[in-house]
């Protein structure tokens, strides 16, 4: 499984911010998480995480100039990114796929152990 | 005069007269402009030298100036230090200075120091100047109300020459001492000042002054008109009376009392008018000489071509005429009128020949014959000579009669020669109106033989008309012995009655008694009826004709109404060309300034379809003209003018029949939809943003529920989990709710349209048994998936809204079944489409429900009974998605029996793929 290997979250929503903290640290993943873009892009950067989950709409740069930052690091170009947002339209999709992203999830639509699922079959396939 | 001269002439007298005219205007127009002209620049040149002038003053103001408010100055009028004189006002100071005078005067206007130099001598200080300056300086240089820094400009006319001078008060350089005295700066004016003057300005100036004649003696006679001229009013005179070489100009300068003093000459040589009439001149030489060229040349067409040609015709013409010989021709080679003309004679000439032989014929015929006669006669004459002149006298009477029987017989016989040859139907008859003769025509129309019309009376074959006709007619030619001529109804043999137009004419005898009628008539009933029939067609054209002008106008108004209309309207013929564009059209394409009519629609409009990161052009009335069918503009269409601006449009283009329905062109009806897009932009933004926002804490809720549920934060009470899980189960709810409200509005906006791509409808339902699976578990509801033995095509359809239309139709049959029901999915295919079925055995729609079954929001009665939750948006997004498919949906249902949906995918819907 990811033990060892570095999920980072950003999040700036406080509320999932905390159960994304919680949930992760139960489940022994280590986690990182990040209340906004640039805090998420500079632990990104020290630490190379095994996997991103960012959300997009977040105050200063929001998900897509995340991922576009991630995708302009050679370092860090070929860490999988996965979009957690409630946008659900398909161009906010489309988007976020052509930027890079791996997946694209809404968030209110799966289930905190969906959430947990997905986290840890991506980092098994890391 | 013959033709030459007088052409000569005329050509003379028009060259003369042209070029008088033109020579005269150019003299009296370009001379006068060229004077204007001169006399503006030399006015120019006058006020250069009265500035120059000025402009020395300002120079020795300024230096004036500087001495003025120099405290060594200001002393010196209290304390008179001689040391001052010495060390400042030597005469070389007055040398660089440039000055010959310089004055210094009291408070009261006495001199205190005076000082006149000439070339670099010191003279005399002039008398008439020191009296000039105390009369002046008494009156102006301290006089309390002047300005002290003020500094004043003079010009004097002394007996023998002129000064020029400034004077300023002496003030102290701080200037808060009160001015003391007068600094006075003067320089002669002479012939070198004027030399700088010129220089200066470049002109050549001489000056004289304004009262008196030059010393030497010479009177200057230009200098002698100007003072004439000249006056304070009139400053400048130009003496344009030197000749053509040099223009003077004059302008007088006045003292500080406007008496005038100087007189200033500038002699400028007229370039621009000896130019200007150089050019004339050689404009003139040149129209000369191509009049001249002209007119020979136009002297020699006429000549060579027509005068020559007029000439030589004349001369032969008077040559056959001389030697009467009529066999000459005239040869004149070349294809103009000239030789047409000759071959005209010619051919006179040819047939008068020709009726000469004639004539000589006839004569040696007629000769002939006289001769034979002659002879004849001569012999008849010796031998009945004497027998003759025995019986004459009793024969005359006899004689006289049988002539004239013989006389009326040959008549006749004349007449009935020209009757038979007649086509038309002829008669004569007697004064009685008794048939003499009657021609074959007229047997023809009647149907009578000759023999039985000859003493019978034209009545044989008429009586048709009313009794006093025949009566009027029988007086007009037989009483009145007039001609007759109209129109009556005949009667022919075998009884068959014919129109006839008829005339009558008397034949009178010398006594002026009627001898004969001649009668002719003709069957018109044929003509009557083609007029008839010409004027029936005459008027179903002036019907048809009214029809079509109908027509035109109910065509007009309709393009008038077309015209102002504002939707976008055109017309194209089948070649794709613009026939008809109304102005809302024209300004919406690619070019509003074109003329379009005419025009191909591709270099007109320009339509692109808008798409996430790129734009494609469409080609909509192409399409519709290969299709013969109407096409809507698809979404997001926008016409893009050539400013590269782009306007959304939406309309259809149809094609256009005639009336046999073969397309002759197509109608493009469209409009400007900018503002609906940005509806629905902001209407998408709106949906966007909302949806974001109520999911967020719905969904911080769900997860927070779900880890209050699985005891992370403890283990809660049984009751108390019992609540959070139904929080939990109703947030997922509004979750859902959230999503169909989404989907419903995306379907209306079009905007959720999908790319489509390749799908097996069997490997789709399988996925969707699986993901249904355990919900079907929990209700006990078994599903059975019947699929056919061979694999199926597949379609081209939007996957991801099928698979939700379908796992929608599958969890209906699950929700609504009853328990331990059946879920039967069938599908099967035929010619042209796929069937799908899905049945369930559960509550059924009530009959009254059936109609809004799709509608959005409803939900029946027996549905809500069962499944509280429910947004009532489901089968509405189904049957938008199936539809995006291009599937149709339908349903049969009995309640409390089950409901069986079928879906059919048509095979053309998509491309068939295996």
């Amino acid at each position: 499984m990811g033990e060892g290997k570095l999920v980072l979250v950003i999040e700036d929503d406080p509320f999932y911010f905390n159960i994304y903290k919680m949930k992760l640290a139960k489940e022994g993943i280590r986690a990182e998480v990040a209340l906004n873009a640039d805090a998420g892009l500079a632990v990104a950067r020290k630490e190379k995480p095994a996997l991103i989950l960012t959300d997009l709409i977040m105050p200063g740069k929001d998900g897509f100039e995340v991922l576009k930052e991630l995708k302009a690091d050679p370092t860090l170009r070929d860490v999988p990114v996965i979009v957690f947002s409630n946008l659900s339209q398909e161009e906010d999709m489309r988007r976020a796929k052509e930027l890079g992203a791996l997946e694209y999830v809404v968030k209110a639509n799966i289930s905190i152990q969906e959430m947990i699922e997905k986290v840890k079959s991506n980092l098994a396939t890391v | 005069m013959n033709l030459r001269t007088k052409i000569f002439l005329f050509i003379g007298v028009i060259l003369i007269t042209f070029f008088l005219l033109i020579g005269l205007s150019f003299r009296y127009v370009l001379t006068r402009d060229f004077s204007e002209l001169e006399q503006r620049e030399m006015n120019r040149n006058l006020s250069r030298v009265t500035e120059a002038l000025s402009g020395k003053f300002e120079e020795v103001s300024v230096k004036l100036s500087d001495w003025a408010q120099w405290d060594d100055t200001y002393e010196y009028i209290s304390d008179h230090n001689e040391e001052y004189i010495q060390s400042n006002l030597q005469n070389v100071a007055l040398d660089i200075l440039r000055i010959n005078a310089v004055v210094l005067t009291d408070e009261n206007g006495d001199i205190i120091f005076k000082k006149f130099v000439e070339q670099g001598e010191d003279q005399a200080f002039p008398q008439d100047f020191e009296d000039h300056l105390k009369e002046h300086q008494a009156e102006k240089a301290l006089s309390p109300q002047s300005d002290p820094y003020e500094v004043h400009k003079e010009i004097v006319h002394l007996s023998d020459k002129v000064i020029l001078y400034v004077s300023r008060a002496i003030t102290s350089s701080d200037g808060l001492s009160p001015p003391r005295g007068t600094i006075i700066f003067g320089y002669i004016f002479d012939e070198s000042a004027v030399r700088q003057l010129s220089q200066l300005t470049r002109l050549d100036i001489t000056f004289s002054h304004y009262e008196h004649h030059d010393e030497n003696g010479v009177s200057d006679a230009g200098f002698d008109l100007a003072r004439q001229h000249l006056s304070i009013q009139s400053p400048n005179f130009i003496d344009a009376s030197g000749g053509e070489d040099t223009l003077f100009g004059y302008t007088i300068v006045s003292d500080d009392d406007s008496n005038p003093v100087l007189i200033f000459r500038v002699a400028l040589p007229r370039e621009i008018y000896q130019r200007g009439v150089a050019s004339i001149r050689l404009f003139f030489m040149f129209m000369l000489f191509s009049g001249l060229l002209f007119s020979l040349s136009m002297v020699y067409v006429l000549r060579h071509f027509i005068l020559s040609k007029l000439s030589y015709l004349a001369k032969e013409v008077d040559r056959i005429r001389l030697f009467g010989n009529a066999d000459n021709r005239i040869i004149l080679p070349g294809e103009d009128e000239f030789s047409h003309l000759a071959g005209r004679i010619n051919e006179m000439l040819i047939s008068r020949r020709e009726m000469e032989i004639k004539k000589k014929n006839s004569e040696k015929r007629l000769n002939e014959i006289a001769e034979a006669r002659t002879k004849e006669l001569r012999e008849k004459i010796i031998e009945g000579e004497q027998s003759k002149l025995a019986i004459l006298n009793i024969l005359e009477d006899v004689g006289a009669s049988e002539r004239q029987l013989q006389q009326k017989t040959e008549d006749l016989q004349k007449f009935q020669q020209a009757v038979d040859a007649s086509f038309d139907h002829m008669i004569i008859t007697d004064a009685d109106g008794v048939i003499l003769h009657a021609n074959h025509a007229a047997e023809v129309l009647t149907g009578y033989t000759k023999e039985e019309m000859i003493g019978a009376k034209p009545s044989l074959w008429g009586r048709q008309m009313s009794k006093s006709f025949y009566e009027t007619l029988w007086k007009t030619i037989k009483v009145e012995k007039q001609g007759y001529a109209g129109e009556v109804t005949n009667k022919r043999k075998g009884g068959q009655l014919y129109l006839a137009s008829i005339r009558v004419s008397s034949i009178l005898d010398a006594a002026g008694e009627v001898k004969f009628f001649v009668g002719i008539e003709r069957d018109i009933t044929e003509e009557r009826e083609v007029q008839r029939r010409i004027i029936r067609h005459a008027d179903e054209l002036e019907i048809a004709n009214n029809h079509i002008e109908e027509q035109k106008d109910r065509a007009e108004s309709i393009l008038r109404f077309l015209r102002s209309i504002g939707e976008g309207v055109f017309a194209t013929d089948i070649a794709g060309n613009i026939i008809f564009i109304n102005e809302t059209a024209q300004r919406m394409s690619s070019k509003p300034h074109l003329d379009a009519e005419g025009r191909k629609v591709s270099e007109v409009f320009s339509f692109a379809q808008e798409m996430p990161y790129q734009s494609v052009m469409i080609s909509i009335v192409e399409q519709s003209l290969e299709s013969k069918k109407a096409i809507s503009f698809p979404l997001n269409t926008v016409s893009v003018q050539y400013t590269m601006a782009k306007i959304p449009v939406a309309g259809t283009c149809s094609p256009i029949r005639d009336t046999k329905g073969n397309i002759i062109g197509v109608i493009v009806v469209f409009r400007d939809v900018t503002q609906l897009r940005e509806l629905d932009q902001m209407k998408n933004n709106f949906l966007s943003t909302a949806a974001h926002q109520l999911r967020t804490p719905l969904g911080s809720m769900r997860w927070s529920a779900e880890l209050l549920i699985n005891g992370d934060f403890g283990k809660l009470p049984k009751a108390a989990k019992e609540i959070v899980r139904q929080i939990y189960d109703n947030n997922v709810r509004m979750v859902l709710l959230v999503n169909d409200l989404l989907d419903v509005s995306r379907i209306d906006s079009e905007k959720g349209r999908e790319e489509k791509q390749l799908v097996d409808i069997a490997t789709l339902l399988q996925e969707i048994i699986h993901t249904m699976q355990s919900e079907a578990r929990k209700r006990s509801v078994k599903i059975i998936l019947t699929l056919p033995k061979e694999p199926l095509p597949l379609l081209l359809m939007p996957a991801k809204h099928l698979y939700e239309a379908l796992e929608n139709l599958v969890s209906n049959g699950i929700k609504y079944n009853k328990k331990r029901g059946i879920l039967t999915l069938t599908v099967q295919r035929d010619a042209s489409a796929i069937l799908l079925t899905v049945a369930d055995t559960g509550i059924g729609i009530p009959k009254e429900d059936t109609a809004k079954i799709f509608s959005k929001f409803f939900r029946s009665a027996n549905a809500v009974l069962k499944e509280t939750e429910g947004s009532g948006l489901g089968l509405s997004v189904v049957k938008s998605y199936l539809e995006e498919s291009g599937a149709k949906i339908s349903f049969t249902s009995e309640e409390n029996i089950g409901t069986t949906f079928l879906v059919e995918f048509p095979l053309d819907s998509g491309e068939e793929h295996t």
